[in-house]
């Protein structure tokens, strides 16, 4: 049974994890760390960063709990904390290391292998299959706001939030990350149709 | 509406409305509706369409990791250990002590306490503390039966057998505290501005206006807070140094509801919040009838809610098709829903202070 699929209210949740009922706190653990896991591991190939992140999140959640504003959307408060906690956590490794941080090469995307994958494969057409290979070489920055939008349901706004841009920039980020999939996959269907013209 | 007709493959993908009707089908009928219609009216528009369809679908269908299930037992077991060791960081401590320290130690306490008796010696003439001040009363109850007492806020107290009870003969400002040594049941008076403060095994109850049970017998191991009405807040007694905090101490506290109970077992001091053993009704009336003819099992969930105050949580997609034809009066709570599910296939537990609900549907 999976519990995002029961009929719980998020208003209701999110105050008794603030009134420190450990079982909504854990209800709400139970909840979120897949999604969170999973947007953590696609922009940041670094694993065990983004495990710790999420527990000192979920550790700052509990000590810090009374402070916790009310929240439209919890899955946007605790992507948007993530993504945070991701970076100075990152931070903190990097200096202790001689290189400087630099958080673009940091955000390094990390899409999801073929075998991970199969079974969703088979399901789909060659065009979605070119198309996801693509995703590959984008820019980690148009492939985060492309998974916030696509694959997470956020809206544009809340995009921004998470990537510290504002809405029309957030907005860009997808327009353009959608026109270079579409590029560069209709640049390998014309190589190929050239390929079998002069081979032929 | 839009002027869906210029729209290009990118601009489509981009549309909330289009990304709605790919990405969850079912989910808005109205929004399917009208895309499919769109679809059918406009056959030119089909390579713009699929090739929106496609750009949605790659990126939506980004595979999932794999061993996140194991992950997520494994950080949330690495987060427990984090709470307990923020929440109690002294008691872990002790286990340390080498006899160097312990000595250190005695010495440091031997000279604190003389320094302590001395300050209290040269100002007990100007000070008293406040208990001094008031009379206490102490009840006990050595009889067979409950013992009824009311105080002077107007406060309802059954003491049960075997137990005491131990309050003021007049209430200091701020809050209304008594000590409990057994069980009892409490009718609280309601007054906003001074909460009524229960001390009982290693517990603090705080409430403003309720009715609810303790029981804090010291033979047996635990404490159980029950609630009937209002809101109850319960905490662990604050150490020492916390004492002006009385019962808001939010890091060892829950809230509870009518119905719902939390025993405070004092070997690994943890409260359990749960249901209790036999919920009431919240407010019992006679036009109350649980008569159900061809009605939704949503409808018949959403009455027992509010009934009884408890949150039945059940996936509404699997259940949409269930009904009830039964009439469940003079019935507990739990028989009703053994009735229930028995009828729909499906199994309930207590989750929490939640019910839930299993099962494969009725279609």
């Amino acid at each position: 049974m999976s519990l995002t699929r029961l009929t719980i209210n998020e208003g209701t949740l999110w105050s008794s994890v603030k009134q420190g009922d450990r079982a909504a706190f854990e209800m709400l653990y139970k909840i979120f760390f897949k999604p969170l896991y999973n947007y953590g591991r696609k922009v940041c190939s670094n694993a065990t960063l983004v495990e710790d992140s999420i527990h000192d999140l979920f550790l700052d959640l509990w000590r810090y709990r009374e402070n916790l504003s009310a929240t439209s959307s919890i899955k946007f408060y605790l992507f948007r904390a993530l993504r945070r906690k991701i970076v100075k956590n990152g931070e903190k490794d990097e200096q202790a290391s001689v290189f400087s941080f630099n958080q673009e090469d940091f955000f390094s995307k990390k899409t999801v292998s073929h075998e991970e994958d199969m079974i969703a494969l088979e399901s789909q057409n060659d065009q979605v299959r070119t198309l996801k290979r693509h995703l590959n070489n984008l820019s980690p920055r148009q492939y985060e706001s492309l998974i916030l939008r696509f694959y997470d349901d956020f809206s544009y706004s809340e995009i921004g939030s998470i990537l510290n841009v504002n809405e029309q920039s957030a907005r860009n980020l997808v327009q353009r990350g959608l026109e270079q999939l579409r590029n560069l996959s209709k640049i390998v269907f014309s190589l190929l149709f050239f390929v079998i013209l002069f081979f032929r | 509406m839009k002027d869906y007709l210029n729209f290009n493959a990118l601009e489509l993908a981009q549309d909330d409305q289009f990304l709605k009707w790919v990405k969850h089908p079912g989910q808005y009928p109205e929004i399917d509706l009208f895309w499919q219609t769109w679809r059918e009216v406009h056959p030119e528009k089909e390579y713009e369409i699929s090739e929106a369809m496609n750009l949605i679908q790659a990126i939506s269908r980004e595979g999932e990791f794999q061993g996140v299930e194991k992950l997520e037992v494994v950080v949330w077991e690495k987060l427990q250990r984090s709470i307990d060791q923020y929440e109690k960081p002294a008691t872990d401590r002790v286990l340390y002590f080498t006899p160097f320290k312990i000595a250190a130690s005695l010495l440091i306490m031997a000279a604190l306490s003389a320094g302590v008796w001395w300050i209290l010696k040269s100002s007990s003439n100007t000070k008293q503390s406040p208990i001094a001040e008031t009379n206490f009363i102490k009840e006990i109850n050595n009889g067979s039966q409950p013992k009824t007492i009311v105080l002077g806020d107007g406060t309802i107290i059954h003491l049960e057998p075997r137990s005491s009870l131990f309050y003021p003969e007049v209430f200091a400002d701020g809050y209304r505290e008594v000590k409990l040594n057994g069980e009892a049941f409490f009718d609280v008076a309601r007054d906003p501005q001074k909460p009524f403060v229960v001390h009982a095994g290693q517990l603090v109850t705080k409430v403003l206006g309720t009715s609810f049970t303790i029981r804090a017998f010291q033979d047996e191991k635990k404490v159980l807070v029950k609630v009937r009405s209002g809101k109850v807040s319960v905490s662990k007694e604050p150490d020492g140094k916390n004492r002006g905090s009385l019962g808001n101490d939010p890091m060892n506290g829950v809230l509870l509801s009518p119905n719902q109970q939390v025993i405070y077992a004092l070997d690994d001091a943890r409260l359990v919040k749960s249901l209790v053993e036999n919920p009431i009704l919240l407010n019992p009336s006679p036009n109350q009838r649980f008569e159900f003819k061809n009605t939704p099992l949503s409808e018949v969930f959403t009455i027992l809610e509010e009934a009884y105050g408890i949150e039945i949580l059940y996936d509404k997609e699997v259940m949409a098709d269930c009904a009830l034809n039964a009439s469940l009066i003079n019935m507990s709570l739990f028989d009703k829903m053994r009735l229930i599910c028995k009828g729909a296939n499906a199994q309930y537990e207590i989750l929490d202070s939640h019910i839930v609900i299993t099962g494969k549907g009725c279609k």
